[in-house]
């Protein structure tokens, strides 16, 4: 067990999160993990790390973390003009901190999580089975100042490593998602529906828990309130507002508005990766 | 002996890994009962992918760990196994919780708006609410939030015009014809008309969660005293919870 870090500024919003928490879906405990998931895997790989092992998840930037012993590690997800001791470091690429640099993360340059990662990985505490902060469940507290994050073991001294060129992901601020259709289709208008699949939406904002869309409202044939029932990562709910809500790894797990749809895994984590005024558009799934 | 066909429920594949069966579209103990027993068939016969049951009122969304390759052919199975699945290996077990309410005015901050609202005297309130037996037909909302069956009906009282910052948790309430228990401190728009010393819900406990999809609720008056009396003891002893399982 190795202090790595220390948080000097917590910024926008981190917390650990790893693949998740699952088995207590039942009983309203949403599974949380990693919102990129495709990052996530992508970073642990680069290290050689096993699979599951927890990430500090930043949103957005504003963080400060002054390493407290040397060691190696890898950025992954979002640019957010991450800098060590005030010069530029790469994403997808290992590189060495040294004892009494500091770590900052300055503004997002493209997309909007980054996961930070050593090689090892993290030492955190699983509850629930998971190591992936839900502060709303009680499980776990997100970032703070003065938390000190450590490392599993120390740096082993392997090869540096990055991700080939090609295989770097690109976060458009500007998508094209598939949907897996609701059951709920019969409570929209039908040419409210079919404006809805020709229509682009904005994010307005949003967090863990949900992003906000803007833009053509929906209609419903008789409002939105539905008798709640089970909604995953990926839902996209329509309150009466007619606005849709895509709900996030942290949301409830069960809802009582009508959704239109889910959108499909292969997209997701290119959505979570908008930020506010990202476009996206919606297409119905062919299977 | 088979079950008619028009009792199958509608399946949908709802994701990469999520299907959806549907029993209706009512909250009644009919469908509900459709509900628990295809749960079970689910968790005996959904194979090695199988991760997770979300029951509600009237859907059943069942998750797995991976890509259905063949979601049909689950579906087919699931739905085969419900059609010949025989009465007696489905039965769902229900528990019987009896969990102590301190209706004191110390706690039932709304009281007032419920009596002048239904025109029942506050004894009248308490002895309705508490002298019935409620369905947990699911959780969610917040972990270990139940949502309950079935409010009596001269007890519906509007939700409040403004939701308070924040409601304790244990706190009992009811909104518009519903009433439930706020398992976590959180904001709400609930007359509050209660409140129990039991933790619904706490993470460092053997089992986290207290209520369980189908499980039967009896609210007992408790005195303030004896209020006091239980979240000292539960304090101390997390574990002795289970004393208010009745079997």
């Amino acid at each position: 067990m190795i202090p790595l870090f220390k948080v000097k500024k917590a910024g926008v919003y981190g917390s650990m999160q790893d693949m998740g928490r699952t088995g207590f879906r039942r009983f309203g405990v949403p599974v949380s993990g990693a919102m990129d998931f495709h990052a996530f895997q992508l970073g642990n790989y680069i290290l050689g790390n096993d699979a599951k092992s927890p990430a500090l998840e930043l949103f957005l930037g504003g963080v400060e973390l002054e390493i407290l012993n040397d060691h190696r590690m890898v950025i992954s997800g979002a640019d957010l003009g991450a800098k060590l001791d005030g010069q530029p470091v790469p994403n997808w690429k290992t590189f060495n901190i040294y004892q009494g640099q500091t770590l900052s993360f300055t503004r997002p340059m493209q997309g909007s999580i980054a996961y930070v990662m050593p090689e090892g990985g993290f030492l955190s505490e699983e509850l629930l089975g998971s190591s992936s902060v839900y502060p709303k469940g009680k499980l776990g507290s997100p970032l703070k100042k003065e938390m000190i994050l450590f490392a599993r073991q120390e740096q082993s001294m392997k090869f540096h490593r990055g991700l080939c060129q090609s295989e770097i992901p690109e976060y458009s601020a500007d998508l094209k998602v598939k949907l897996w259709p609701s059951p709920h289709l019969n409570r929209f208008h039908p040419d409210s529906l079919n404006e809805f699949f020709q229509s682009t939406y904005q994010i307005k904002g949003g967090d863990r828990m949900g992003y906000l869309l803007e833009g053509n409202p929906l209609r419903f044939i008789n409002g939105s309130d539905i008798l709640s029932e089970a909604t995953q990562f990926g839902t996209i709910q329509v309150p009466n507002s007619g606005q849709p809500i895509i709900l996030m790894a942290d949301a409830q797990t069960i809802g009582g508005y009508a959704t239109i749809g889910k959108i499909a895994k292969e997209d997701l984590w290119k959505v979570v990766q908008l930020r506010r005024g990202g476009k996206v558009r919606f297409e119905e799934l062919a299977r | 002996m088979n079950k008619p066909y028009e009792q199958l429920p509608e399946a949908m594949i709802t994701g990469e890994n999520s299907l959806r069966f549907s029993f209706g579209s009512r909250v009644e103990k009919g469908t509900y009962y459709k509900v628990r027993k295809f749960c079970k068939i689910v968790e005996q016969h959904s194979g090695p992918y199988f991760q997770e049951i979300v029951p509600s009122f009237h859907t059943v969304t069942v998750y797995f760990n991976k890509e259905l390759k063949e979601p049909n052919e689950m579906i087919e199975r699931l739905l085969t196994k419900w059609m010949h699945g025989k009465e007696e290996e489905a039965e769902p077990v229900e528990r019987k919780l009896r969990i102590p309410v301190c209706y004191d005015d110390k706690f039932s901050l709304d009281m007032d708006r419920v009596t002048s609202h239904t025109g029942l005297t506050r004894e009248e309130v308490i002895s309705l609410h508490a002298g019935h037996t409620y369905t947990v037909y699911m959780i969610g909302f917040l972990p270990g939030f139940p949502y309950l069956g079935k409010l009596h009906e001269r007890l519906a009282t509007p939700r409040l015009p403004t939701p308070r910052d924040k409601v304790s948790r244990g706190t009992v309430g009811i909104g518009g014809s519903q009433t439930g228990i706020y398992s976590l401190d959180c904001p709400g728009g609930w007359n509050i008309i209660g409140k129990t010393p039991l933790d619904l819900y706490l993470p460092e406990r053997k089992e986290p969660f207290f209520f369980q999809a189908g499980d039967q609720l009896e609210f007992q008056p408790v005195t303030l005293g004896e209020f006091h009396e239980i979240s000292k003891e539960l304090a101390s002893e997390p574990e002795e919870i289970k004393r208010f399982i009745a079997d």
